[in-house]
């Protein structure tokens, strides 16, 4: 990070210090510095579970565990069992139970899902006047059409009226039969 | 080919429902040609009106007073639920003869935004000598609603009917009327007064089930609304919009969260819709058919925050949502729905998906936390949603009540999805804890399988 970064970010700690809500999100325009790239390889500390006492002693966040080449030349210090030889057996293989968790930010209870998730979520809506730049192909499970032209759409004559709403081409004479083309 | 008929077969074709919506207001265009409801001939001297079309007013007097009285049939036509089930029959043959049971039309809405009907299409409103109001109240709208889903669910029994389709906060609230009446004020109002007190879409709720009971016919299945965060820009991406953003997602779930807003409480749209449901008419389904907390396609805030309400969305029991604005292919903003539904640029996606319980160390406060965690199983994966929104990197540590063998890791930040090397995991069926290296805001996926 450029010493004029840095001094951004000095700034931007101290207008984060006076506002009145949140107090994390600086917002990428005040931190420049801050991409990915020293992020590219992440590396999974594994943990057996017979180390969870260790793991929960030894659990301090300070600065992140990076595999960038700068930190190859400078270690972080991880759990001494984390290099502990892929043979060497763990002594406990069973899923530890609830109650015997090692010490986390977030503990994922896999065992009993809270409630089904419906697919109709992840649906978008249709923009057919934006073709242009309305051009995603994902597999969206369901797509609305809707909107104030659909409140007045013939079928039979593919025309529709929006009403009073300016988003369109007829904007200056409201409510106008305009016809539609896909 | 019509539009309508475009959208259903291209939609149908690629394999994606379409949720399609059906006039109820009554009226349509007449006929084939263009025509506007405000003729200056007609009506007289206008305020603005098109640049080639000097006779197509904009329905405001030139001293900016609303022009009243003009004819709906200038432009348009009434029907009734006939219409539709011609409609539906059309349908039905472009799809081969397929019905709702077996992979036809299936969901279908009861029209859009009544609430704003007075002002987004006051020319038929205002001039259709057989209303009462121009404003919508709440008896006229369930009549057409049992009018018009009567009819539908005789034309098809499997359909599967949104409504009311409501576009404002106002609109949960008061009826049209209620909303147009001189108080100013949506959560008060005659309509309200003489129909039990309650809140609009919880009365409706209420008719629903007792409509059901009388005639054994379940007009609505789901209680549809839209959601659009007030008094935030939607466009920009300065640092204390960005910030207000993702802090605005709250409002889908935080009884704590008071909205910045002029609505001046708590939102919590989630619950405070599915409290409705329960206390009025359990098993009606929820949907959110248009929201958005940002527009722009590069915006990364906006970005995050649609990732965590699709998040949030299957946590908390939205049965159906759909995002509102466009979406550019490979652009920024579509990488908050490949989280989802297609991570990995390989078609590994969350679909069928369970929702599993995270749990933090006691006394952690959400709101002053900027690490959000998710969690979703899809039969043997486990999928972790991990949202940083800070512009700091952060470690979390994970941990699960399952063994581990496989895990792959996916970033959403400035730069798109990505998909980033995860070195020597050393994962051998036994590991349940791991630390994770998040980017400065950024969404991390951590794909785990057994």
């Amino acid at each position: 990070m450029a010493l004029g970064d840095f001094a951004k970010l000095i700034k931007g700690i101290t207008l984060i210090a006076g506002a009145a809500t949140g107090s994390y999100w600086l917002g990428t325009t005040l931190f420049p510095g801050a991409t990915r790239s020293g992020f590219e390889s992440t590396r999974y500390e594994a943990v057996p579970v017979s180390a969870s006492a260790q793991v929960a002693a030894g659990t301090v966040e300070t600065a992140p565990r990076m595999n960038t080449a700068a930190a190859t030349a400078a270690p972080v210090p991880t759990p001494a069992h984390a290099a502990a030889p892929a043979a060497t057996p763990a002594p406990d293989p069973a899923p530890a139970e609830a109650g015997a968790l090692p010490a986390a930010d977030f503990t994922v209870h896999t065992q009993k899902p809270a409630r089904p998730i419906s697919d109709l979520i992840y649906g978008a809506n249709f923009h057919a006047e934006n073709a242009e730049t309305h051009t995603t192909e994902l597999a969206y499970p369901i797509v609305r059409w809707g909107g104030n032209h659909t409140s007045r759409y013939n079928w039979r004559a593919n025309i529709a009226n929006r009403g009073a709403d300016c988003s369109s081409s007829t904007s200056l004479a409201a409510n106008t039969n305009a016809p539609a083309s896909p | 080919m019509s539009i309508a008929d475009h959208v259903i077969l291209a939609n149908k074709s690629a394999g994606r429902d379409v949720l399609f919506t059906l006039p109820m207001l009554g009226w349509i265009p007449k006929d084939g040609e263009k025509r506007w409801a405000f003729s200056v001939k007609k009506y007289g001297a206008q305020q603005k009106t098109e640049p080639y079309d000097t006779d197509a007013g904009n329905g405001l007097k030139p001293s900016g007073e609303t022009l009243t009285g003009n004819d709906p049939e200038d432009t348009s036509m009434r029907i009734s639920p006939d219409w539709h089930v011609a409609w539906l029959a059309h349908m039905r043959e472009i799809l081969g003869g397929k019905t709702a049971a077996n992979g036809g039309m299936r969901f279908f809405a009861l029209d859009n935004e009544p609430d704003l009907w007075s002002s987004t299409h006051r020319d038929l409103r205002q001039g259709d000598a057989q209303l009462k109001t121009v404003a919508v109240g709440r008896d006229e709208l369930w009549g057409r609603t049992v009018a018009y889903a009567t009819a539908l669910k005789k034309a098809d029994p499997a359909l599967q009917i949104t409504g009311p389709v409501v576009g404002t906060w106002c609109g949960y609230f008061g009826s049209g009327e209620d909303i147009y009446d001189a108080d100013g004020d949506c959560k008060t109002g005659g309509d309200r007064t003489s129909h039990e007190g309650l809140p609009f879409l919880q009365w409706y709720l209420r008719q629903i089930c007792a409509h059901e009971k009388k005639t054994g016919l379940r007009l609505v299945d789901y209680l549809d609304v839209h959601y659009y965060p007030e008094d935030l820009d939607l466009r920009a991406e300065t640092a204390p919009v960005a910030r207000d953003r993702l802090e605005r997602v709250r409002a889908l779930y935080d009884a704590g969260f008071q909205d910045p807003s002029w609505i001046r409480d708590a939102v919590q749209l989630i619950p405070r819709l599915r409290g409705w449901i329960a206390a009025e008419c359990p098993g009606t389904k929820l949907a959110v058919t248009e929201y958005r907390f940002g527009y722009e396609n590069d915006s990364l805030s906006s970005t995050l925050a649609q990732a965590e309400a699709l998040l949030v969305f299957g946590r908390d029991g939205v049965d159906l949502a759909t995002t509102w604005g466009e979406i550019k292919s490979g652009g920024l903003y579509e990488g908050a729905f490949r989280l989802f539904l297609d991570y990995d640029g390989q078609g590994a996606n969350a679909r069928s998906g369970q929702s599993l319980r995270v749990e933090e160390p006691k006394g952690v406060k959400p709101e002053r936390d900027p690490v959000l965690s998710y969690a979703i199983g899809v039969e043997k994966r486990v999928l972790v949603y991990l949202l940083n929104k800070s512009p700091l990197p952060r470690t979390k540590r994970l941990a699960l009540d399952a063994g581990l063998s496989n895990a792959r890791q996916f970033v959403l930040d400035t730069t798109g999805l990505a998909k980033t090397k995860i070195e020597a995991p050393s994962l051998d069926g036994r590991v349940t804890s791991l630390s994770v290296s998040l980017p400065p805001a950024s969404m991390t996926l951590v794909e785990l399988t057994p």
